[in-house]
């Protein structure tokens, strides 16, 4: 009985020592993140009092607009370092908050699994430009032959568009090419994500 | 005697699962880096196509009023 007691005692014990271990990383990475972000507002409620007394010794009007643009500036920009903080560790112990690692794995895979997605839409769309740039392409040289039989442009000027035909009838040939590139490439990234995902999570 | 040796055989355990709850973690961090890493090249992917698209309307704006 003693020596239940005594195990079970161990066992409860590692359970405590060993699990916030696991979230401190995460909660480490908040806080610096939420220190950063008091720290910034600070200093843009701080720029801003600043400017207004600037702006009331001058001009009224000129002054507060002026301040207006600088501060939505400066808060955008660090609205923009805030977006950009990541933290210094690695992935595993970024943003995770709550999220058990699995969890957090799983929903990395799914935010890669949409991107491949949104970069399936983005090759329809660029298909879709290449095959009306084809006919644009086409209509455009109908064009210029047609104003060069009735003499409507010089050699020079008709030279002149043609070449510019041509240049992006190359442009269009390139973007073939590098469509039919992304489309294999996106084969091959798709399967790569299910394997990480066949691998480690199922 | 035997006291000590249960201690030493739970203490063995622990050690055991300690180590393997850490490499659970070390592969798990190992595979969200990979996802990670395919992401960061799908976006790139995505910008370089849609600037590479964007060049090409405006080239067709060109020739559009010859």
């Amino acid at each position: 009985m003693k020596t239940i007691k005594l195990l079970f005692s161990l066992l409860l014990l590692f359970t405590f020592i060993g699990t916030p271990q696991i979230y401190a990383q995460g909660k480490s990475k908040e806080k610096k993140l939420e220190q950063v972000q008091k720290k910034n507002s600070k200093e843009v409620k701080q720029n801003g009092k600043e400017k207004v007394k600037e702006g009331k010794e001058k001009a009224i009007s000129e002054g507060e607009k002026r301040i207006k643009e600088q501060k939505t500036e400066k808060v955008d920009k660090k609205i923009k370092e805030k977006k950009e903080f990541k933290g210094d560790g690695n992935a595993y112990g970024r943003n995770k908050g709550n999220l058990s690692g699995k969890e957090f794995g799983k929903l990395r895979s799914q935010e890669t699994q949409e991107k491949i997605e949104e970069k399936e839409e983005r090759i329809r769309r660029s298909e879709r430009t290449l095959d009306e740039g084809r006919e644009r392409v086409r209509k455009a040289k109908e064009r210029v032959e047609k104003q060069k039989k009735e003499k409507e442009i010089t050699e020079e000027e008709a030279s002149e568009k043609e070449e510019k035909v041509r240049k992006a009838e190359k442009k269009l040939d390139d973007l073939d090419e590098k469509l039919k590139k992304q489309k294999e490439k996106t084969k091959r990234e798709k399967k790569a994500l299910q394997d990480i995902k066949v691998k480690d999570y199922e | 005697m035997k006291t000590a040796f249960t201690l030493g055989i739970a203490f063995l355990l622990l050690l055991s699962c300690t180590d393997k709850k850490k490499e659970e973690e070390k592969k798990m961090e190992q595979t969200i880096q990979k996802i990670d890493s395919l992401e960061q090249t799908v976006t790139k992917e995505i910008e370089e196509l849609k600037d590479f698209t964007q060049e090409i309307e405006e080239n067709l704006k060109e020739i559009d009023s010859i």
